[in-house]
């Protein structure tokens, strides 16, 4: 594997409120899709996963409440609010544009047309 | 790696919504850490098992999983840190949700029930807007200090104590607070007293004229120390100060009041420079005083203050220079401010120990003829040092009594209208009672209920707030229209409007209300036993079973009749007050004045204002008394150098024919210089003698006419009987102390008339002597009196043109009907009169509707019984005799108590009332008899409705009706 990408600001939000987008799950779960969905590739440290978990709540834009896991262990669920969901589809599509511009510029073979 | 498993099956219900941010309100700030450490703790269990089953051995996992976890406290400390944070900011809203939702249900709940909210809402206002308007009066009038630097260490002297000579006071204060120039100078320079400075004062009438238009306002003459004691400094310009208090008549200056700068100098920042004519005289503009000072008496609006030894100069009524140095004539009034660290004991006693020394040595030795008696009460004499931070004011004593009579009686009404918002309060829980012990068992707390009825409550009285300020502008406006504008001589005007300070005061009251009429309410609305309250609801017959509704509604009944007994009696107590003050004012109304005020018309002339010298003053005032008399339809046109049917009153000692005058003997008598026509035109009769005649002219032998009271007094031995008395008296001769020559009776009495008022109705009519104003040359200033057979406005009108025909210079003043002159006399009387009957009125329709509210919900509580009872025999009057007889058991407790409270009242006011003693009985039953019958009547009133409707109760719809 080669050396995790630094994650650029804001985006963990985003991520972590995809991940949950389609069932509540507690933080290990979180931190788990991200990481198969990367392959590793991005590089999260766990507390600071816990830490963006705990803004959102603030903000409003997720919402908690604490459950038990298969094995019957205590554990905090989060799931994205109505507010969270908007946010998602919104930062979705900024950032899906953003990436297609930046990209464009950036294999740009020199001198094609504008 | 593979997606974590399909999600197990207790899925997770996270409850949206209030109960959940209600949980949230309520969890210590501790427990966000501990649920965070608790999750930290599984994340990192959960990740160490993952990398077990990677391969690595337990020991290492841990180690891994605590490496990827982040630097270990810090990291853990962060995530807790999060979690706080999380935790305070969705308590906080929590809080501001659970407020909007108490709101929104407050709101709907009175919308549900808008009758009984307006009423709440007027209770309050009008209550709260009384009680605001009154304080805003006591404020300004009694408690609100000057607009200079500390006010609090000005202080005032005085040195009260007989004293010869001639004192003119009644301006800022009574006769002890006057003092000689001389002896303020000394008391000046007294080294060491404690005081910074001193300042001597005097008001004085100023004919402004400027740019050619001319004005009557006052003046004030002050020492070169009035401004630096005052600690003031100057808008504009520069103000007053030692440099203009060297020498006399050579400081042509003034400075110029703010408000005089705005208005009549249109704020012209070149005005410093400017000339104005001051009854006559140019003086110099030389500065603008500061913005909000008006002087340091109370009422009067100053426009100009002039160095004090330019005031013979520039006051033609001032007289002749050397009173600046004569210790015999006191005139000044004096303040100070005091040191830093000095108290008023201090510089008194230091003051008084300047003072002494100066009366027995330079004062004592002008005083020739007292008795040793009254030398050593002269020489006894102190200075008094007093707080001086609202500066100085005859109003403020006078007004003193009413204003805190008129504050307690406001401050009834709002406990009237508490009494009666908690009664209508107490009746609406009571109907609620269903809906509040269903929300009770679905699990609201007793507190949660309380807190949301005490909401309610306070949305009501923040809405009765809001309109409580408009009910005290009006009110203070409607006290406005009953304060005269001017009087002759000084007017008082008072700036009502309501202040910041005042404003507060409103709304603490406002607050006091809430809580006091909501509390008591919402505690008894939300009684634990509600639950039997529903099931007892469901057509349980009173008096058989339900002990607990039976319990609960008479506990409540006491609580409600309570109230309205209460409102009863206190309605009670300012009727009384009310009757009283009105039976005052009637009598004082039909006191036999002694004079026909009738088609009187009065006016003011000052001539001497203008510039005019004596002489063409005193001439100007004889052509005007002709031109008067002369116009179509007037029967009569009189000069009064003393204004008639105001405070003010002009005396002085004489001699008289047979009268034993000792040093010491009061031989004061009052003077009125008047013209011939005066017995005729105001109906004076006369009872011996002759009146004046026009003959009476400078020149001619001096007489005078004297009344009853005068022959009462100097005429001790002239006859067995008042008639006898009086006709021995014509021929008799007087002397005046001021004005006629040593040893020699000049004045020949030509005439006795019968005792009339020229001052307050209050007072026995003193002795007065009246004095043909055409042989006293001195007569500069004086007011005219015109009787007519013409319509009054007609008369208004041709008289300042007549005027102005004899001397276009010289502006009619208080031109009005003496009848309107009376009016304004007794207008603190009229006032309180007014304001009391009203409020009392306003209470009695409060409290009568508080007793309707609970007849008629004791009425509707009953109705079962009562249908039973008319089932089983009992007859419609019966019914209705048993709803009165509850009105009448409130009317037997609240009346007397409030009778009661109102003899209080009347005692503790006694100096407001004339002819109602405390101890007259008579007086006292004639004064309450018709307030209690008010009462009666509005209490009969208000339980009529409840009655009738009892007695129509069928009873087969009643037993039927659940």
């Amino acid at each position: 594997m080669s050396d995790p990408l630094p994650l650029v600001k804001g985006t963990l939000d985003v991520l972590v409120l995809k991940a949950i987008s389609w069932t509540p799950m507690h933080g290990f779960e979180i931190t788990t899709w991200l990481e198969s969905r990367s392959a590793g590739a991005l590089g999260v440290q766990d507390s600071a996963l816990y830490q963006a978990l705990h803004r959102l709540e603030a903000r409003g834009l997720v919402a908690a409440e604490w459950g038990v896991t298969a094995n019957n262990q205590r554990a905090r669920y989060y799931r994205p609010t109505e507010e969270g969901r908007a946010h998602l589809a919104a930062e979705t599509t900024r950032w899906v544009r953003y990436a297609e511009t930046v990209t464009g510029i950036l294999r740009a073979a020199p001198g094609a047309a504008a | 790696m593979t997606p974590p498993a399909p999600r197990p099956e207790r899925r997770p219900e996270i409850r949206p919504g209030i109960r959940r941010l209600l949980r949230l309100a309520l969890r210590a700030p501790e427990q966000a850490r501990a649920e965070a450490d608790e999750e930290i703790r599984l994340h990192l269990q959960l990740r160490a098992e993952q990398l077990e089953r990677a391969g690595l051995s337990p020991a290492a996992a841990r180690a891994e999983a605590e490496r990827r976890f982040g630097p270990p406290e810090a990291a853990r400390e962060r995530v807790r840190a999060t979690a706080a944070g999380r935790d305070r900011r969705l308590r906080r809203l929590a809080r501001v949700a659970d407020v909007a939702q108490a709101l929104r249900l407050a709101v709907r709940a009175l919308r549900r029930a808008p009758g009984f909210a307006a009423t709440v809402v007027a209770c309050i206002a009008l209550g709260v807007g009384a009680n605001t308007a009154a304080f805003s009066l006591l404020d300004e009038l009694l408690r609100r200090p000057l607009p200079v630097h500390a006010p609090e260490r000005l202080v005032n002297l005085s040195a009260p104590g007989p004293r010869p000579g001639n004192d003119i006071c009644d301006q800022a204060g009574s006769c002890a607070e006057v003092f000689s120039l001389p002896m303020f100078r000394d008391l000046a320079r007294a080294p060491a007293t404690g005081l910074a400075g001193l300042a001597a004062h005097r008001l004085f009438l100023a004919g402004v004229a400027h740019d050619g238009r001319a004005a009557q306002g006052q003046g004030v003459f002050v020492t070169g120390s009035y401004f630096s004691v005052l600690g003031l400094r100057p808008a504009l310009g520069r103000l007053l100060g030692p440099d203009d208090d060297r020498a006399v008549g050579v400081h042509p200056v003034a400075v110029v009041s703010h408000a005089y700068w705005r208005a009549q100098l249109g704020g012209d920042p070149a005005a410093v420079g400017r000339t104005l004519r001051v009854n006559g005289r140019a003086l110099t503009i030389v500065g603008v005083a500061p913005p909000g000072f008006q002087g340091t008496t109370l009422g009067l609006r100053p426009w100009l203050w002039v160095p004090i030894l330019m005031a013979p100069a520039v006051d033609p009524l001032f007289g002749p220079a050397s009173q600046l140095d004569d210790r015999t004539r006191y005139w000044t009034y004096v303040f100070g401010r005091l040191r830093p660290g000095a108290t008023p004991e201090r510089v008194q006693t230091a003051l008084t120990a300047a003072y002494r020394p100066i009366l027995a040595e330079l004062e004592a030795p002008l005083h020739a003829g007292l008795s040793d008696a009254a030398r050593e009460r002269f020489l006894a004499r102190a200075v008094l040092v007093r707080d001086g931070s609202r500066g100085q004011a005859a109003l403020r004593e006078l007004a003193r009594t009413p204003l805190v009579l008129l504050f307690a009686i406001t401050a009834l009404v709002v406990l009237i209208a508490c009494a009666n918002v908690a009664t209508l309060l107490v009746l609406r829980g009571a109907a609620r009672g269903t809906e509040l012990a269903v929300r009770a068992s679905l699990g609201a707390g007793r507190s949660h209920l309380v807190g949301q009825l005490l909401l309610e409550a306070g949305l009501l009285a923040a809405l009765g707030g809001a309109a409580s300020v408009a009910v005290a502008a009006a009110t203070l406006r409607l006290v406005g229209g009953f304060v005269p504008q001017e009087t002759l001589g000084f007017g008082a005007t008072l700036a009502l409007e309501l202040r910041p300070g005042v404003l507060l005061f409103a709304a603490a009251v406002t607050l006091g209300t809430a809580v006091a009429c909501g509390l008591l309410p919402a505690l008894q609305a939300t009684r634990p036993d509600l639950v039997r309250t529903i099931r007892a609801g469901a057509g349980q017959i009173v008096g058989v079973s339900a002990a607990g509704r039976a319990r609960g509604w008479r506990g409540g009944a006491r609580l409600r009749t309570g109230l309205v007994t209460a409102q009863v009696a206190l309605s009670m107590a300012l009727l009384g007050s009310a009757g009283l003050l009105v039976r005052s004012l009637d009598n004082l109304a039909r006191v036999d004045l002694g004079l026909d005020v009738g088609p009187v018309v009065q006016l003011g002339l000052l001539p001497g204002l203008t510039g005019h010298d004596p002489a063409r003053a005193h001439a100007m005032l004889v052509r005007a008394e002709d031109a008067l008399a002369a116009l179509p339809g007037v029967e009569g046109a009189t000069v009064s150098g003393t204004p008639l049917l105001t405070n003010s009153s002009n005396g002085g000692d004489v001699r008289v024919e047979g009268f034993a005058r000792a040093p010491d003997t009061d031989a004061n008598t009052r003077f009125n210089d008047v013209g011939p026509a005066f017995f005729r035109t105001l109906r004076i009769p006369l009872l011996a003698g002759r009146a004046l005649t026009a003959a009476d002219r400078a020149g001619a032998p001096r007489v005078a006419v004297v009344n009853e009271a005068f022959v009462r007094k100097f005429g001790g031995g002239w006859g067995a009987t008042p008639e006898g008395a009086a006709r021995a008296a014509v021929g008799r001769r007087l002397a005046y102390d001021g004005s006629s020559p040593e040893g020699v009776l000049d004045v020949e009495i030509v005439g006795v008339v019968r005792d009339s008022h020229h001052g307050t109705p209050r007072d026995a009519p003193p002795p007065l002597v009246y004095r043909p104003y055409r042989q006293d040359p001195t007569v500069t200033a004086a007011a005219l009196y015109v009787r007519a057979a013409r319509p009054l406005p007609e008369l208004l009108r041709a008289i300042p043109q007549a005027v102005a025909q004899v001397d276009a210079t010289v502006p009619v003043a208080m031109l009005k009907p003496l009848a309107q002159q009376l009016r304004e006399l007794l207008f603190l009387d009229r006032l309180l009169g007014a304001l009391s009957a009203g409020f009392a009125l306003l209470a009695t329709v409060l409290a009568a509707v508080g007793l309707y509210g609970v007849l008629a919900h004791g009425v509707a509580q009953r109705r079962r019984e009562i249908g039973v009872r008319m089932a089983l025999g009992a007859d419609a009057g019966r019914v209705r005799r048993g709803v009165l007889a509850q009105m009448a058991r409130m009317l037997v407790v609240g009346v007397p108590l409030g009778l009661g409270a109102a003899l209080l009242v009347g005692r503790a006011a006694r100096s407001l009332l004339f002819g109602i003693a405390p101890h007259d009985v008579g007086a006292l039953a004639v004064a309450l008899a018709p307030p209690a019958g008010v009462l009666a009547l509005a209490a009969l009133a208000a339980a009529w409705a409840p009655a009738w409707r009892a007695a129509r109760v069928s009873p087969a719809s009643a037993l039927r009706a659940d």
